[in-house]
């Protein structure tokens, strides 16, 4: 293993690697920082330039994205109490309220130390989890994949935030989208209404880059916008004291303990992740009353855990080649454009891919730790570009990606299509991340579900022979239970974090 | 808004429903083409139908999706949206015969100006500025054989 990481290391050690590693965590802190497009938006944009730069660099690259975004979605949080990302809401309530108390140098910094650790401890996870569940999955059969796939939308659906019913609309869209094409078991063609063009299918690419990029660009369009001032803090401000280090520190760790388990199973779980490590982290506290009054373990908890769930999600991605939340869907489709399917064999197959990224998330997370510190004033300037600048760019690069990837105007027709669509969509509070996650998955789900009733011959107790699929059946419908419980509880009483906090982060984007 | 929405999706449910069944279901042994989408459509249609009895009593949620937080919400200026998606369409419609990179770049000139970015200094120098990058990315270091057009300009 240390003889692979060597080698590793040695194939990052490549100009371009080296390259989109850097742009990929500038650029994931910048999406981080901006509220408006998030990870999943910055990837869609890029999805077409993927082919170009190999499987290898598109994951590089995407993971770079997806660290930064957690790592730059708090600095807004503590600094002006706007979460950049859903991830990053929990951050919020303590970070911001160190900064009120002026503590905004130490909660940056404890952020963005406990982030590192749970990087780094997420990717020695990846390390050590990922070649040994390999062996482990080639034994999984159809009927397994098709609890994992189901486990996944059902959970994702349950979990989110938005309402369940429209998420559940959404992943049968998407389901019903990906089936437009090639039918896999017979090869004929359906929902094609006649044309040759629709025979492969909608362009995955097109339909990201307009329900993220396009949609994305179309809610700037119509709002006023007034540039955030913020006063970040400077070097000599940003070390945290004694007493602050003794408290984070054990936060940290329990957080990335939490966010790595969370990480592994399907669902949000960078959101739920932070939210957990957040209770925990209250529950276990001898001054539970001093959380969301800048608890330093609420800010260092949470940033540990979603960065930690960020590293922990690439697992199930490598190893059963299945998506469980919508930035990894967009990895697996970056992966898929290069020809690569990951799955059990994807560590021994590509060995030299596995561990040279493996490599690049250990120096793309010392990049972020080292860079985002200093470069905190100049990341949060960016709050004054006005989108009016930005949103053109962000149209030309989605048009110029889907044309690269299909050399297709009909695919950029339907990326416009898809946009509008989007945007309406999700200003009626349907989830896009769900239909992006379905549209992914329903290959893998109608191939499996076909050869499990196939091997079924029939027999409705076929299933109840397959332990591993009922206990991931099992596990899933434990989890929606648990989930109606507490949403009926909550009817009754305020939410356990909102009840008792004196501030809550803001709602509103500064975009207004 | 969100009533149209959720019934525009019921009909599409209802209409994939249908389209899944004249594809055939098949047999247990050899399962149709029909077979998955026809599941699909048991659950999309009832799901939509709720969701549209939902908005029509004022019941349902009004929480944005994980990943949208608030943006999506609030007031929206539709004819800038409409302006902007027109000036976008006019590159799949003319980019193969003028060039997709000039097109682009007149695009998002007049995207800048809908959006109201102020004076015509501004917004040239973005649309000239990204039409300079994606030539220089694409079709010089990528070799993506972007449309040059009749005039031969990419």
């Amino acid at each position: 293993m240390i003889n692979d990481l060597a080698g590793g290391f040695a194939a990052f050690a490549d100009p371009t690697y080296l390259l989109l590693a850097l742009a990929g965590v500038v650029l994931g802190t910048l999406v981080g920082v901006l509220p408006g497009i998030g990870p999943i938006g910055a990837m869609s944009v890029l999805l077409g330039i993927t082919t170009q730069v190999g499987p290898t660099g598109s994951l590089i690259l995407f993971a770079g994205i997806y660290f930064g975004s957690t790592y730059g979605g708090s600095t807004t949080s503590i600094l002006l109490n706007v979460p950049g990302e859903a991830s990053s809401v929990v951050t919020a309530i303590d970070g911001n309220q160190m900064t009120r108390r002026g503590r905004a140098g130490p909660a940056l910094t404890i952020a963005a130390i406990s982030s590192f650790v749970a990087g780094t401890i997420s990717i020695v996870g990846l390390m050590l989890f990922a070649p040994t569940l390999s062996s482990v999955a080639v034994k999984l059969g159809p009927p397994e994949y098709m609890a994992l796939c189901l486990a996944g939308l059902v959970l994702l659906a349950a979990l989110s935030n938005g309402s369940a019913a429209k998420s559940v609309v959404m992943i049968c869209a998407g389901l019903a989208v990906g089936t437009v094409g090639i039918d896999p078991a017979d090869g004929d063609l359906r929902f094609t209404l006649g044309t040759t063009t629709l025979a492969e299918g909608f362009s995955f690419i097109a339909l990201v880059m307009g329900v993220f990029g396009i949609a994305e660009a179309l809610t700037m369009a119509g709002r006023r916008w007034s540039p955030e001032r913020v006063s970040a803090p400077r070097l000599r401000e940003l070390l945290p004291n004694r007493e602050e280090t003794r408290q984070a520190a054990p936060a940290a760790l329990r957080g990335s303990l939490i966010g790595f388990g969370l990480g592994l199973v399907p669902g949000p779980a960078a959101v739920l992740s932070t939210f957990a490590s957040y209770v925990t982290e209250k529950k276990l506290s001898r001054h539970p009353e001093k959380f969301g009054r800048g608890a330093v373990e609420g800010v260092a908890g949470p940033e540990a855990a979603n960065n930690a769930a960020a590293g922990a999600a690439f697992i199930p991605l490598m190893v059963l080649g299945i998506p469980f939340a919508p930035t990894m869907a967009l990895v697996l489709a970056a992966l898929l454009l290069n020809g690569i399917v990951p799955g059990p064999t994807f560590v021994d197959d590509q060995p030299e891919m596995f561990w040279t990224v493996i490599a690049a998330m250990y120096i793309g997370n010392l990049m972020l730790l080292v860079l985002n510190l200093p470069l905190v004033g100049l990341f949060t300037r960016l709050l004054a570009v006005p989108p009016q600048a930005m949103m053109p760019f962000i149209i030309g690069l989605c048009v110029v990606g889907v044309y690269a990837d299909g050399n297709s105007m009909f695919d950029v027709v339907v990326m416009l299509v898809a946009g509008l669509l989007g945007f309406l969509l999700r200003r009626s509070g349907f989830s896009m991340a769900a239909f992006v996650l379905a549209v992914v998955l329903q290959p893998t789900l109608e191939t499996s579900l076909r050869q499990t009733v196939a091997y079924s011959d029939g027999n409705a107790t076929y299933l109840l022979g397959r332990p591993v699929a009922m206990v991931i059946v099992a596990a899933a419908v434990l989890t929606l239970v648990a989930s109606a419980a507490r949403a009926l509880r909550n009817r009754r009483r305020p939410n356990v974090i909102s009840a008792d906090q004196s501030s809550q982060p803001t709602s509103q984007p500064p975009r207004q | 808004m969100e009533s149209v929405t959720a019934g525009a999706l019921l009909v599409v449910g209802v209409a994939y429903g249908v389209g899944a069944l004249n594809e055939g279901f098949g047999s247990v042994h050899d399962t149709g083409a029909g077979f998955f989408p026809f599941l699909v459509a048991v659950i999309l249609v009832p799901a939509a139908a709720f969701v549209l009895v939902q908005e029509l009593r004022g019941t349902a949620t009004s929480a944005p999706a994980d990943e949208d937080e608030e943006d999506f919400q609030g007031e929206v200026h539709w004819p800038r949206i409409g302006g902007v998606l027109v000036a976008s369409a006019v590159v799949p419609a003319v980019g193969d015969d003028v060039g997709l990179v000039t097109t682009l770049s007149v695009a998002m000139i007049v995207i800048a100006k809908i959006m109201g970015l102020k004076g015509w200094w501004a917004p040239v120098a973005l649309g000239v500025a990204f039409g300079v990058a994606t030539w220089l990315i694409f079709v010089q270091w990528l070799y993506v054989p972007l449309p040059a057009g009749r005039l031969g300009l990419a």
